[in-house]
């Protein structure tokens, strides 16, 4: 398959935030008092409902958020964050792969989509990285005396000039055998009652 | 033959209760040595639906990422 745009590199993705630095920043402001972020939307009392909604199974993400009259993101992250022991219900959640690491990447945009031609960028995006690489990052970029966005900015160009290698290096399937094990992958995939591949797509585009 | 792929096509290759004769036609002209062309926000459309179904506990992780290493090759 082949993709028409140019390279994240091309493009105009690249403002990321230094979390190492912000952080530190943050916990400043926070020992003299200041109160970070945005209010909140929901109440600590509709969050944990709309988890145990989440966990009940009956209703969308969409349809939670829609009630409580915010977005399905926003009822996204916060379902997401059930992770942390004060929200977590871990007797109705079955186990999930990723609660092993306890480790979670969240990547917000920030800013708007500009989507002309064929040449489609964010804006800026935040990338949160779990505390022990934001330490090897600030650790990093004093070492060099350079910043920690430039850094990433090099890492991310770095990887980017090494993927087409990756990829002829991992393209041993033939067509016909890449097909062959798609449809052996999806053996007993099965969407829940009521899903339809609208819904996943209208999820994707949201 | 060239053409442009829609997600929606190509996430009825990942359900199998979701299969299309429509959807199952065009992976096979892909199996015979068509081509097909997407944007580049394509793999995030399709990421983001494959990443939903694994936190929902549908698709098991290591299943999605097998899918989307072969929707790329």
């Amino acid at each position: 398959m082949t993709e028409l745009t140019p390279s994240l590199a091309q493009s105009r993705l690249a403002r990321i935030v230094g979390a190492g630095v912000a952080h530190q920043v943050a916990q400043r402001a926070k020992a003299n008092g200041v109160k970070m972020g945005r209010p909140q939307k929901l109440t600590a009392r509709q969050k944990k409902e709309a988890i145990k909604r989440r966990d009940q199974g009956e209703e969308t993400l969409a349809e939670i958020g829609r009630s409580y009259n915010v977005s399905i993101w926003t009822i996204s992250r916060i379902t997401a964050v059930t992770d942390e022991p004060s929200l977590a219900t871990p007797a109705s959640r079955p186990e999930r792969p990723w609660d092993v690491s306890r480790v979670s990447y969240r990547f917000e945009i920030v800013a708007f989509l500009d989507y002309t031609g064929q040449n489609a960028s964010f804006e800026s995006m935040e990338i949160r990285i779990p505390p022990h690489q934001e330490a090897r990052l600030a650790a990093l970029a004093a070492r060099l005396g350079r910043s920690p966005d430039e850094i990433v900015a090099e890492a991310i160009t770095f990887w980017e000039l090494r993927v087409p290698q990756r990829l002829a290096a991992e393209r041993r399937h033939s067509p016909a055998q890449a097909a062959a094990k798609i449809l052996e992958l999806r053996k007993g995939n099965v969407l829940p009652v009521g899903e339809s591949i609208k819904d996943l797509i209208n999820f994707g585009r949201a | 033959m060239i053409f442009v792929l829609d997600n929606s096509v190509a996430m009825r290759w990942c359900f199998e209760s979701a299969t299309h004769s429509y959807a199952d036609a065009i992976l096979q002209k892909l199996a015979a040595g068509d081509d097909a062309i997407v944007p580049v926000l394509w793999f995030y459309e399709a990421s983001a639906v494959l990443s939903r179904e694994q936190q929902k506990g549908t698709l098991d992780p290591a299943k999605a990422e097998a899918f989307l290493a072969e929707l790329q090759s």
